[in-house]
């Protein structure tokens, strides 16, 4: 029998192939959307800057919200597994990227580094090298120290103090303890009140991420250390996106590693521009996709196939699907988040396939949702679609989920566009100044 | 066309996720919660919170959170237990005007938020705009997952409409004593119940 979305079964199997909220996978896997080549020159941009300067490449990526940083740079580092030993840290693993701070940073970043030297671990117990243990020892005893860890009479165990509450820890197997110290001290870090925080200072997390980088560097058959910081664009903080960015920049130029980082898009642009541009260069901007126009006939390949991953092949009309890739704005989260929409929505109507009227209904809901703009912005929305510029003040526009595009430059100059779920905004707010004109 | 009963279709269907519910009036909000509870799966275990920037409130809510925030040998080593606070569906209501204070925590929350099996942020609509702008990466995860309590039909099917149950839990009334408005009175909801009972009787919806 030939799937149907109306079937709950088949349904599921479909959801199951797509989750806006994860970067995606390489492969097929339960839970992610598949990675799809989104075309342009992205990664081999970012390849150029990294392979340009060997072991010091600084590179800044941002983007809008839900464009796709994560995944690429997902990609980037899966891409580059065979040339260079890449740690991909993950600042909203286990902690608040806004309240980190710099030491925070720094312990997530060293964090990822220990559970890196882990994969080499068998290998390294096979071959006798005492080296990493002796790393491990050198790193978690003024680690222990540093978070004021008391030591139990058998000294088996050391206890902490997190968040007001008591963290027992065994110390029987060392490099597991690490691990975990480090995560718990990060997460700390990122939630206690500064009165309440350990005096771990940058410099000497540096000193240690660099132990472990060198240590690294010297069992990766040549491969260089490259360190990706996802996540470092939610800091939304001035202040907290000030401390990571720029105060803390000479503690990255002291990193012995290249190091890719994202950062938040408007603290790029606003105030802190000049600051953030004069340590790091120019941020590499990930651009939302071409999108398909509601008369066109063709439908860029990158929506057909991410359908296709999810099995909604025969399940989507070509129509709804340029609806949805359409209306997303070339933002793939919200590509994904209506193609789960709008399953849902074929299920619930009772159609085989997703059909224009479902995709119509996710885009209005989506658009009505999402339009309590004020007179401000309608203005600012409304210049933006005359002259396709103004950045610098709308960048708090880009905090709304349909606000403003931001596409590749033209001739040095970024070309902004209305999204298309706000244009009928747009529409309105003009007739109604056209209106009250006329009435003058 | 929106109904609570959607919702919780996309609630038990994701079983992850971010879903918002916006809500003017609280007799509106009821009687979707109402609707909500009747309609969600078994095995989807709410628990409620009121999100407002008071120390003890946040220090509640991060307790919570906490529970989706296991570092991986935390959790190899003891997984959460199916009736742990993880495992529950959350119900965070965002206290009005806390936007400024309380969006921005939340945003750096968003992945436990999100993790399986989800939280249903309830926010005041005329906070919305606030919230978005002070927790936009929350919001982005939300994305279309998003209900209006105010604009939502009251059509339940004939099972939902067996199990609606004539009051919200306490705890869920507790947390709506302290938003603005006024919580239908039982004899109000016990009214409504029968002329949603008496709608279905008639329609066979």
């Amino acid at each position: 029998m030939p799937a149907s979305l109306s079937n709950l079964q088949d349904l599921r199997t479909a959801l199951g192939q797509l989750n806006a909220e994860r970067p995606a996978s390489a492969g097929p896997r339960e839970g992610y959307t598949q990675y799809e080549p989104r075309g342009g020159d992205f990664l081999r941009r970012l390849d150029l800057e990294v392979s340009a300067r060997q072991k010091d490449a600084r590179v800044l990526v941002t983007g809008q919200i839900g464009v796709g940083k994560s995944s690429e740079l997902l990609r980037f580092s899966q891409n580059q597994s065979r040339r260079r030993e890449t740690i991909f840290c993950d600042l909203e693993k286990e902690e608040h990227p806004d309240r980190c701070g710099a030491t925070g940073v720094f312990l997530t970043v060293l964090r990822d580094c220990w559970s890196k030297t882990l994969h080499y671990q068998s290998r390294v117990q096979r071959s006798g090298d005492r080296g990493l243990s002796e790393l491990c020892h050198e790193i978690l005893i003024p680690l222990i120290d540093s978070l004021k860890g008391q030591y139990t009479q058998d000294k088996r165990k050391v206890v902490f103090r997190f968040g007001g509450m008591d963290y027992p820890l065994l110390l029987e197997d060392r490099h597991r303890a690490l691990a975990i110290i480090l995560g718990k001290a990060a997460q700390h870090e990122a939630v206690s009140q500064p009165s309440d925080r350990f005096g771990l200072v940058p410099d000497t997390l540096v000193h240690l991420v660099n132990r472990v980088l060198r240590w690294i560097g010297g069992h990766g058959a040549g491969r260089v250390p490259l360190l990706i910081v996802d996540h470092v664009d939610k800091i939304r903080d001035v202040g907290a996106a000030e401390d990571v960015l720029v105060k803390a920049a000479p503690h990255w130029n002291r990193i012995e590693a290249s190091i890719i980082m994202t950062a938040p898009y408007e603290h790029t642009l606003g105030d802190l521009r000049n600051s953030v541009e004069s340590r790091w260069g120019r941020p590499l901007m990930l651009y939302p996709l071409v999108t398909p126009d509601l008369a066109g006939v063709s439908i860029p390949p990158i929506y057909l196939n991410l359908g296709k991953n999810a099995g909604l092949e025969r399940l989507i009309r070509p129509e709804s699907l340029r609806i949805l890739a359409h209306y997303s704005g070339g933002i793939l989260r919200t590509f994904v988040q209506f193609l789960v929409q709008a399953c849902k929505e074929a299920h619930l109507a009772g159609h085989d396939q997703i059909e224009p009227s479902d995709a119509k209904d996710v885009v209005h809901v989506h658009e009505t949702a999402y339009q309590d703009y004020g007179a401000a912005n309608l203005e600012l929305l409304d210049r933006i679609a005359d002259t396709g510029a103004g950045l610098g003040e709308a960048a708090t526009l880009l905090r709304s989920p349909i606000g403003i595009l931001v596409g590749e430059p033209d001739r040095g100059e970024q070309r902004l566009r209305v999204h298309p779920l706000a244009q009928a905004a747009v529409e309105r707010y003009r007739l109604k100044k056209s209106k009250a004109v006329g009435v003058r | 066309m929106s109904t609570a009963e959607r919702l919780a279709f996309s609630i038990n269907e994701e079983r992850r996720g971010v879903h918002v519910l916006l809500w003017d009036e609280q007799e509106d909000l009821v009687r979707a919660l109402l609707i909500l509870l009747a309609a969600l799966e078994d095995d989807v275990v709410v628990h409620p919170l009121l999100v407002s920037p008071e120390q003890d409130r946040i220090h509640a809510l991060k307790e919570v959170v906490d529970t989706r925030c296991l570092l991986e040998e935390e959790r190899e080593a003891e997984p959460p237990s199916p009736d742990s606070l993880a495992n529950r569906f959350w119900v965070l209501f965002v206290q009005q005007a806390s936007s400024r204070i309380a969006g921005p925590w939340l945003n750096g929350w968003r992945r436990p938020l999100s993790e399986p099996p989800g939280t249903l942020l309830v926010i005041r609509h005329a906070d919305f705009e606030s919230f978005q702008r002070n927790a936009p990466d929350l919001a982005s995860f939300a994305g279309p997952r998003l209900h209006n309590a105010s604009t939502m039909l009251s059509l339940v099917s004939k099972d939902s409409c067996a199990r609606l149950s004539a009051s919200l839990p306490p705890q869920i009334e507790e947390v709506l004593r302290e938003l603005p408005g006024t919580l239908p009175s039982r004899k109000e909801i016990a009214q409504w119940i029968e002329a949603v009972r008496s709608f279905e009787d008639q329609t066979g919806e």
